[in-house]
């Protein structure tokens, strides 16, 4: 199972490449265009998890519109609300979850470095929640979803300094079984 | 007084210290304990006699405190010891240790304190005198034991040089994933021991009331998990693994229960776990996240971080009324608050123009100061004697612990080794 999955992650990431490749450079705020939910009708999806990822020109992650693949969804200061390209990365997640009642992913919330240690625990809680909140609303299940919050315990970037605490104030995506 | 001669006292004092710490014999430091700001109203003793490994080590326990300027011989010598020229050399009292071998690598110790004042001829007035046998490894323990007797002889606070620090040490490596360890060390910051080590993190370790169990939540296996670890044996068991949040764990006084934030009903909230029978009590309920429980000495109350009022504040919660009172008014960040030992003031994370710092509030009048300020203060942990707060801040691009006294005037700083520590717990008296 293991090298059969690795081969098809191997080739979808040759795929991936080869597509964003020809597409020119890949700017997270403007969305990409590939096998979207928008277009309506059907939505198709690999039969590994992709779990290489792309960064944009500011180092942040670009979430593949395709499922499943693992997810790194942003977050502005203070805020537990979901930017619009990430929910639209993300219903195409919930899509995929509801049509493989197995699937189960993990959520991982994240903080940045201010404040204490604790209470950023509970804000990554709540960024959780409005992940989980959403993909509940799409149908999935309750237990194919598990969450944690790492508060500012695993930090992505390092430094005091507003590029560092917004790549740093995220929920990670992250699938346990497709 | 300058600032220029204040920043050279300092120099001095620090460059002093390392020297010190740098001739300590078969002890193994992970964190460097340099004094950064003792008080001008420090109580000159003399320590006899000089560098010897159980008079070093008296001397740094007594000089780090801040209350103490030790003045010392640089050699050893043998002499007996004339008060004349102490009162000359100004000193309120005169250390007198005799250290000899016995067979079977066990040493005898013997200590004199005397007071130069209420002296009749040159007898002195001997405030302290004690023997100890003990084996040569043991020999540090028993420095700071005298430490604490001699502490507690001038000062009439007890001692802390015999109590444990734990604080989680982060080593992270160019193009490896980070190490955490749970590690437990002298309040000096010798004798390091691992109690755990993971590739996920590790945070809030709290010491149990007599300091023979750890409780802290491990992230290991991507969950979190609250453990009681046994010190000595290191044997551990889980006690908290709800789905969600298990965090933020704290002794009850009496060592039965075990106060938590879990998640169960949806949102962050104040539990408190029976450690005998798992049941389980909720104590605030409610939208807002609740975090940071902390008992009372007397166990009738918590204080808690809460965000019910906006923004995060410090509440308290009293077991027998159920009822809720907020306690912070000043700054619109307040977390992570515990009771001095008298219960009349707290110390907290505390933030004004976006910087965090250490400060303290006198309940009855609301009044607070800051203690330490580098805008990056956090996790403060009270001495059990209430007069040092140790907690974790940033220097040289990394975690480093700091000591800073109650009334703010003594400041130390405990850099590690390697890596980046934080979180620290201070033990009870053990």
């Amino acid at each position: 199972m293991k090298k059969r999955s690795s081969l098809m992650v191997l080739s979808v990431c040759a795929a991936v490449l080869a597509l964003s490749a020809c597409s020119g450079r890949i700017n997270a705020n403007k969305g990409v265009s590939g096998s979207s939910a928008e277009g309506g009708g059907a939505q198709s999806y690999g039969a590994g998890a992709k779990t290489t990822f792309t960064t944009n020109a500011q180092g942040f992650r670009v979430n593949p519109l395709t499922a499943p693949a693992n997810q790194t969804y942003y977050f502005t200061f203070n805020q537990s609300t979901m930017r619009a390209q990430d929910l639209n990365a993300l219903n195409v997640q919930a899509g995929y979850l509801v049509s493989h009642p197995n699937a189960r992913i993990r959520l991982e919330g994240n903080t940045d470095n201010r404040g204490s240690r604790e209470y950023n625990v509970a804000l990554g809680w709540r960024r959780d929640q409005t992940v989980s909140r959403f993909l509940l609303q799409q149908g999935v299940k309750r237990s194919q979803i598990q969450m944690v919050s790492f508060g500012k315990e695993k930090p992505v970037a390092y430094g005091n300094n507003d590029k560092a605490w917004a790549l740093n104030r995220r929920v990670d995506l992250i699938y346990k079984a497709y | 007084m300058g600032k220029r001669f204040f920043m050279f006292k300092r120099v001095l004092h620090a460059l002093f210290i390392l020297s010190l710490l740098s001739v300590c014999l078969s002890a193994n430091a992970a964190l460097d304990l340099e004094l950064t700001q003792g008080i001008n109203a420090a109580m000159p003793i003399a320590i006899l006699p000089g560098s010897t490994p159980l008079t070093n080590i008296i001397k740094n326990d007594l000089q780090n405190s801040g209350q103490f300027r030790v003045k010392m011989p640089s050699t050893f010598s043998s002499t007996p010891v004339n008060l004349d020229v102490w009162r000359k050399q100004r000193v309120n009292a005169v250390v007198v240790a005799k250290t000899s071998r016995l067979p079977m690598r066990r040493v005898k110790v013997s200590y004199r304190l005397i007071s130069v004042f209420n002296n009749t001829k040159d007898q002195g007035d001997v405030l302290a005198s004690e023997s100890f046998t003990v084996a040569q490894k043991g020999l540090r323990t028993l420095a700071h034991h005298i430490s604490d007797r001699i502490f507690e002889k001038l000062t009439g606070v007890r001692g802390i040089f015999s109590t444990k620090i734990a604080y989680v040490l982060v080593q992270r490596e160019n193009g490896k994933p980070p190490r955490y360890q749970l590690v437990v060390a002298d309040a000096d910051g010798f004798n390091p021991q691992v109690l755990l080590s993971s590739r996920l993190p590790i945070m809030s370790p709290t010491w149990s009331p007599k300091g023979k169990q750890l409780a802290y939540v491990s992230f290991e296996k991507h969950r979190a998990t609250i453990f009681v670890q046994n010190v000595a044996t290191g044997k551990r068991w889980p006690v908290s693994r709800a789905p969600g949040v298990n965090g933020a764990p704290a002794f009850s006084p009496d060592g039965r229960k075990l106060a938590v934030v879990l998640t169960r009903s949806g949102n962050p909230k104040i539990y408190v776990l029976d450690l005998a029978t798992r049941g389980l009590q909720q104590l605030t309920k409610g939208p807002s996240i609740d975090t940071e429980p902390s008992w009372s000495a007397d166990g009738k109350t918590l204080l808690f971080t809460s965000n019910r009022g906006g923004s995060p504040q410090i509440y308290q919660y009293t077991l027998a009324t159920k009822k809720i009172a907020r306690l912070t008014f000043n700054g619109n960040y307040n977390a992570r608050a515990s009771y001095t030992p008298n219960e009349k003031d707290i110390v907290m994370m505390h933030r004004e123009m976006g910087m965090f710092s250490i400060a303290k509030e006198d309940l009855s009048s609301g009044q607070v100061q800051v203690l330490a300020r580098s805008g990056a203060d956090e996790s403060p942990s009270l001495a059990p004697n209430g007069q040092m707060i140790l907690y974790a801040t940033q220097y040289g691009g990394r975690g480093v612990l700091a000591v800073v006294s109650i009334d703010g005037r003594i400041k130390l700083r405990l850099p590690a080794r390697n890596g980046s520590v934080q979180e620290p717990a201070w033990s009870p008296f053990l």
